[in-house]
C-alpha cells in the first residue's frame, strides 16, 4: 500500500461509482459465466431458484457459495456451512485492511456499506486505482455493484434456465473464460511491481500459496500466501 | 457431516418436523452465511481503524496485497498445462508493454483459446 502522496481529500461521488462500474465490466462478464455455473449446480443439488438467488444477494461470495453446495441436502449442517463460509472468506479481512487509506476517511455507514460489496475482483481493481493516486472511494462501490449485478442475474438465469443453456454454459473453459481470472490477476500483479526488492516477498508468498494449495482444502492457500508474504515483509522491515 | 452439526440437532427439532421446517432451515443457513461473510468483509477496517499500526504492521499491510495476488495466481499456473502457462507469459508481456488491463485480459484469453487448440 503506497502512502497517500496527494493532500487532496478522499471523496465519494456518483461519478466514482460510475467509473468503478465501467472499469469492472470486463470482469463482470467472466463473473457472469461463473454465476451461470453456480445457478445450474445449485438447482441440481436441490436448491430452488429463489434460494440460490437469495444466497447470491445476501452472501455474494462465489467461492464459498460453490463450496457450500457440497453440504446441501435434505438436512442442512448449519455450523459446517457457516464455518466453511467464514473460513473461505477470511481473506476479506486482509483485503479490507489494505483499503484503509480510502475507507478510514469515509463516514462509517458509507465505509461499512461499501464493504458489503467487496469482492476479489473489485478489491484488486480498487487497489490499483488507489495505488495510482485515485481519491474517489466510491470506485470500490461501483466495481462491487458491477460484480453484484452480474453475479445475481447469472445465478437466476443459470438456476431457472439450465435446461436450455444445457451443458454448454457449464463449461467456461470452452471460451477461455476460466483463464480470464488468471489473466486479470497476472496483469494486476505486474502493475503492483515496485522493484527488485519485491521479488523475495513474492517468492515467499508463492511458496506458501503452493504449499497451502497442495495440503489444504478450499481457498486457504490465498490466506497462506497473503499472510506469508506480509509476515516476511514485516520481518525484513525490522532487520 | 457429523449429525451433531445439523440444524435439527441445534434446534432440537428432528424427524418430520425438521422436514416441515425446511424453509426455516434454509432461511437460517442463508442468514448465517451472509453474516459470516459480512463479518470477514467488515473486520479488516474495524480492526485497522481501532489499532494504530506500528511500522512493522505497516510493512505487513504493504506487502499483503501483492502477496494475495501471487497466491491467487500460483495454483492456477501449477494446475494449468503448457497452454495456460504460455498464455500467462503472454498476458504478463502485454501487461508490461501496454500497462493496460483490458488489453492484457483480451490477449491472455485469446492466447489460451488458440494455444489450447494447438498444443
Amino acid at each position: 500500500m503506497s502512502p497517500i502522496s496527494s493532500s487532496q481529500p478522499i471523496t465519494f461521488t456518483l461519478s466514482g461509482v460510475r467509473r468503478g462500474f465501467q472499469n469492472c465490466l470486463p470482469l463482470g462478464l467472466s463473473v457472469f459465466a461463473y454465476g451461470l455455473v453456480f445457478g445450474i449446480l445449485a438447482v441440481q443439488t436441490g436448491m430452488s431458484t429463489a434460494q440460490a438467488g437469495a444466497m447470491s444477494l445476501s452472501t455474494f461470495a462465489g467461492a464459498s457459495q460453490l463450496m457450500v453446495l457440497e453440504f446441501w441436502g435434505p438436512t442442512l449442517p448449519f455450523l459446517g456451512i457457516v464455518l466453511t463460509t467464514f473460513i473461505v472468506n477470511l481473506r476479506h479481512v486482509l483485503m479490507g485492511a489494505a483499503l484503509r487509506d480510502w475507507l478510514i476517511a469515509l463516514p462509517p455507514w458509507k465505509a461499512y456499506g461499501t464493504l458489503f460489496f467487496m469482492t476479489d475482483e473489485s478489491w484488486a481493481l480498487s487497489m490499483r486505482e488507489m495505488g495510482s493516486g485515485g481519491r474517489d472511494a466510491a470506485f470500490l462501490l461501483g466495481a462491487g455493484l458491477c460484480i453484484y449485478v452480474f453475479w445475481f442475474s447469472a445465478t437466476i438465469l443459470g438456476a431457472s434456465s439450465g435446461f436450455f443453456l444445457g451443458t454448454a454454459m457449464s463449461d467456461p473453459a470452452r471460451w477461455g473464460l476460466d483463464f480470464a481470472f488468471t489473466a486479470v490477476f497476472i496483469s494486476l500483479l505486474i502493475f503492483f511491481w515496485k522493484g527488485r526488492q519485491d521479488l523475495p516477498v513474492w517468492l515467499v508468498a508463492a511458496a506458501a500459496a503452493w504449499l497451502g494449495w497442495a495440503m489444504l482444502p478450499g481457498k486457504w492457500y490465498i490466506l497462506c500466501g497473503g499472510l506469508a508474504g506480509g509476515l516476511y515483509g514485516a520481518w525484513r522491515h525490522g532487520r | 457431516m457429523d449429525a451433531d452439526l445439523t440444524l435439527a440437532a441445534l434446534t432440537g427439532v428432528s424427524g418430520p418436523m425438521a422436514m416441515e421446517g425446511m424453509f426455516g432451515g434454509v432461511f437460517w443457513v442463508l442468514l448465517g452465511m451472509a453474516a459470516a461473510t459480512y463479518l470477514t468483509r467488515a473486520a479488516g477496517l474495524f480492526l485497522i481503524s481501532r489499532v494504530s499500526p506500528t511500522p512493522r504492521v505497516e510493512a505487513f499491510l504493504r506487502h499483503v496485497p501483492a502477496s494475495i495476488l501471487v497466491a491467487i495466481v500460483v495454483p492456477n499456473l501449477v494446475q494449468g498445462g503448457p497452454a495456460e502457462r504460455a498464455a500467462a507469459g503472454i498476458t504478463a508481456l502485454v501487461a508490461i508493454l501496454t500497462r493496460n488491463l483490458i488489453a492484457a485480459l483480451f490477449a491472455g484469453v485469446l492466447a489460451v483459446i488458440v494455444l489450447r487448440g494447438v498444443i
